[in-house]
């Protein structure tokens, strides 16, 4: 096998929110409230129902296949070169969603801190230390994520802190335009919160495996709470119209704390938290990626990899997008369907339902 | 640009002083073209950017199909 | 070799980290800006004002002798847009300008009129200026505003600051300015500032009467049609449009004291709340608003003895009539005088009719004009101080 590491289940709960959470705080509050106003809390309680179903396909598909990762039971379900040619797709998929995630934080720290800076440096410091976290294994990536937990803690102040701007009556009215507006503002949260399709490459590697469905399920109800928290604390303290005027309206409204004239400029508490949750994201994906391709050519070690697929992910994070313009559009309208459609929900299923009548795997085969 | 280019080519060949003689040493061939291949992948995504010729955008095929699909919404 | 290579990059990486950012800069490189303000010319462009700080001025308070030593340089550059301002300012600057630290900005009244959105957005979008500046629209040009000295504060930026942080007056941050002009259920209204003489500074040995200083004061708001600055309100009013809004409430109601008419009775206000019911019902405009507000009784000027339950009833109902009384004033001047919803009608008629909103949106202000508001003040007297009845008053 090629990952020996182990992680336990609060672990991988951890690895998954870091997975998902980081960059949905920062683009998609902005993307939804666009759309669905002040019910964009509704568009993510849609948005986690299809995660759920996600998180449920993408697991009962992976029990039936206990040991395996998604690279090595697709070629069980479809065939070698069918198997291979889904394979390569999964391959490009966690490189694009990296190279744009790895994107979003350049333009973010740009455009937010240092502008200054050119976007390559952020883009290449994170993915160096990502590397460094994905060469020493799953184990060292899911414990180091752990000295993430604090971080909620001071995410808590700066939401407590900014209750003093906020007015529930921002919320109202409820379902003020239909529900077509609050499905619309539902498909980039629900495209974020099928990356948990990613957690088919650790599933292996849990030591309760069977316990993979409740933790699926936490990380994505998890990931909901605080999306819904984000998106209430812009939504709740700018309204609608202004929320969507922002491009990151989460950063805006941790900037108006200011506590007695005194204890101000906490946003950099949210830098910190997003950069460090940024390191994690990319480096899930920087880990599927490798290791799946590892499994993909059958080799005995997915070590040497991580290098080049670094220089990969660097090269394409700047060359996908010409701006912050072209990367919100792509992320607003392209990415969603993109996602969603194909790698989140579309081939997971057709596995199943082709495992299903082929009767791969499950209990039997065990 | 010059500098950038050299910075390139040295990043290049540390990786591989870094990776290549483990991999001979142990003699892991289909690890090693595996390497090269992705190497090579790197570089060329990598050194056309930096000498600054404009490379297509694998992302832009992606667009021209799910674009619609998010219209279709409207 | 390999853990050499490995030690060399680490050493490369650390050192290149001690260099530190790109964009950094040192405090004696920044020009501190603590109030702008934008004019629009005679030539149709926008005049930039920056009060910067003088650094020397802030070093303690002892160094910092008023009179000897400028607190702060006032200087000014014009352009197409606020940027190109700025940038006309950077040659006067010897320093870079910062904008982190700036705290009011002042829309100057020919800039309010021709459009608030072509100041706001220039702050709005770039990193360094907070959204929680105050915004200001001065009587006159705001370049004299800022070139205005303060006798008890460091600059007249400060003292505006402190001004419309203490609530005295309707205070708007940027933020809310900008939300105020997202929607359409309210349309904005902007702290007025004036300058004024205001005080003197008495020093010894004076001859002749000390010289009266000029000094910004707050006096009511602008109100605005969408962006554009359309007329004012008086301190007066203002205070009714707090009630109106729902703001905290603060201030004094003066009413005729209930045993010898002539005298006065002061109130001063310690909280309250407004609630707006629209009524719609699809050709029928109709607003129901409900003030209610407590508040202690600080002065009395006749003889009377006022505590006792029966003269506090009425002091209440005297008090509800004077809310109702102001608050009927301001409405009739939003309505009639200027029609536009100033008071955010329009968002609590959304909130109960969500359908006939979006019709109804777009034509708001003409149907806020012609709505009928029906005002209801209740109000209760809580404390009276620390005396009962008038102290001095002889025995009956």
């Amino acid at each position: 096998m090629l990952e020996k590491g182990k992680i336990n289940s609060l672990q991988a709960i951890l690895l998954m929110i870091s997975m998902i959470l980081p960059t949905a705080v920062l683009s998609v509050p902005a993307i939804t409230v666009k759309s669905a106003r002040q019910d964009a809390w509704l568009s993510i309680i849609v948005a986690t129902v299809v995660g759920l179903l996600i998180a449920w396909l993408v697991v009962t598909l992976s029990l039936r296949f206990p040991g395996k990762t998604l690279f090595e039971y697709v070629e069980e379900i479809l065939g070698k070169i069918p198997g291979k040619i889904v394979s390569f797709f999964y391959i490009w998929w966690f490189l694009h969603m990296n190279a744009l995630v790895i994107r979003e934080y350049g333009v973010f720290l740009a455009t937010a801190i240092m502008p200054d800076t050119p976007i390559s440096v952020f883009h290449i410091v994170v993915v160096v230390v990502a590397a460094y976290a994905v060469r020493n294994g799953l184990e060292v990536l899911s414990r180091a994520n752990q000295l993430l937990i604090p971080t909620t803690v001071l995410l808590a102040t700066v939401f407590i802190l900014s209750t003093g701007n906020m007015k529930l009556s921002r919320m109202l009215p409820v379902i003020d335009t239909g529900l077509l507006p609050i499905i619309k503002g539902a498909a980039a949260p629900a495209s974020w919160l099928g990356e948990i399709v990613t957690f088919a490459m650790i599933i292996p590697y849990l030591n309760r495996p069977r316990e993979a469905h409740r933790v699926a399920a936490l990380s994505v109800l998890l990931v909901s709470f605080f999306l819904t928290a984000s998106i209430l604390e812009a939504l709740l303290i700018f309204g609608p119209n202004l929320t969507g005027a922002w491009i990151f309206p989460v950063f805006n409204a941790v900037r108006l704390i200011s506590v007695d004239n005194s204890l101000g400029r906490l946003e950099i508490i949210i830098v910190l938290a997003w950069v460090l949750g940024g390191f994690f994201k990319v480096g899930v994906f920087y880990y599927a990626a490798v290791l799946g391709s590892a499994q993909w050519l059958e080799l005995k070690d997915y070590r040497p990899l991580v290098l080049p697929v670094g220089i990969i992910l660097v090269a394409l994070s700047i060359l996908i997008h010409e701006g912050i313009v072209d990367l919100f559009d792509f992320l607003a309208r392209v990415w969603p369907p993109y996602a969603l459609i194909v790698f989140e929900a579309g081939i997971p299923l057709v596995l199943l339902l082709v495992a299903l009548v082929r009767g791969k795997g499950g209990r039997k085969n065990a | 640009m010059r500098t950038m280019i050299a910075l390139l080519l040295l990043l290049f060949i540390g990786i591989i002083l870094l990776e290549v003689p483990a991999l001979i040493k142990k003699k892991m061939w289909r690890e090693l073209v595996a390497f090269s291949v992705y190497l090579l992948a790197g570089m060329a995504l990598s050194i056309p950017q930096v000498l600054g010729v404009k490379l297509p955008n694998p992302t832009k095929v992606i667009e021209v199909v799910f674009k619609p699909i998010s219209e279709l919404l409207k | 070799m390999l853990k050499k290579i490995a030690v060399l990059l680490l050493l490369i990486f650390l050192t290149s980290s001690l260099a530190g950012c790109w964009n950094r800069k040192e405090i004696t490189d920044m020009a501190i800006v603590l109030g702008t303000g934008v004019d629009w010319t005679a030539e149709g462009r926008l005049r930039l004002t920056v009060q910067i700080a003088e650094p020397g001025a802030f070093a303690g308070e002892e160094a910092a002798g008023r009179g000897e030593e400028a607190t702060n340089w006032v200087v000014s550059a014009e352009g197409k847009t606020i940027e190109e301002a700025a940038r006309n300012l950077a040659p006067k600057v010897p320093r870079n300008i910062f904008w982190d630290h700036c705290m009011i900005l002042v829309i100057g009244e020919e800039m309010a009129r021709k459009g608030t959105n072509l100041v706001t957005n220039f702050f709005l979008r770039s990193r360094e200026p907070r959204e929680i500046m105050w915004v200001l629209v001065a009587k006159g040009e705001a370049k004299d505003f800022l070139e205005t000295y303060s006798d008890l504060e460091k600059t007249s930026a400060q003292a505006a600051n402190l001004l419309t942080r203490m609530r005295t007056g309707y205070s708007v941050q940027l933020w809310e300015l900008a939300e105020m002009l997202a929607g359409k259920g309210v349309q904005p209204v902007v702290t007025r500032v004036e300058v004024k003489e205001a005080g003197v500074t008495p020093g010894p040995g004076q001859e002749m009467k000390p010289p009266v200083h000029k000094q910004v004061e707050i006096s009511g708001v602008g109100v605005f049609k969408e962006e554009k600055l359309i007329g004012w309100l008086d301190d007066y009013e203002t205070r009714a449009l707090l009630w109106l809004k729902g703001e905290p409430m603060e201030g004094v109601i003066t009413v005729p004291d209930p045993g010898e008419p002539d005298k006065e009775v002061s109130i001063t206000i310690r909280r309250g709340s407004t609630k707006v019911v629209p009524e719609y019902d699809g050709k029928n405009l109709r607003f129901a608003v409900k003030v209610k507000m407590e508040g202690d009784m600080v002065e009395q000027q006749s003889r009377e003895n006022l505590a006792k339950p029966e003269m506090i009833k009425v002091l209440e109902k005297e008090m509800a009539e004077e809310i109702k009384k102001r608050a009927f004033i301001t409405l009739e001047k939003a309505q009639k005088e200027y029609g536009v919803d100033i008071f955010g009608f329009g968002d609590a008629f959304h909130r109960k009719y969500k359908k006939a909103w979006r019709e109804l949106k777009n034509r708001w202000d003409t149907e806020f004009a012609e709505a009928e508001v029906i005002i209801e003040a209740e109000a209760y007297v809580r404390e009276i101080g620390l005396l009962s009845k008038r102290a001095g008053t002889p025995e009956e």
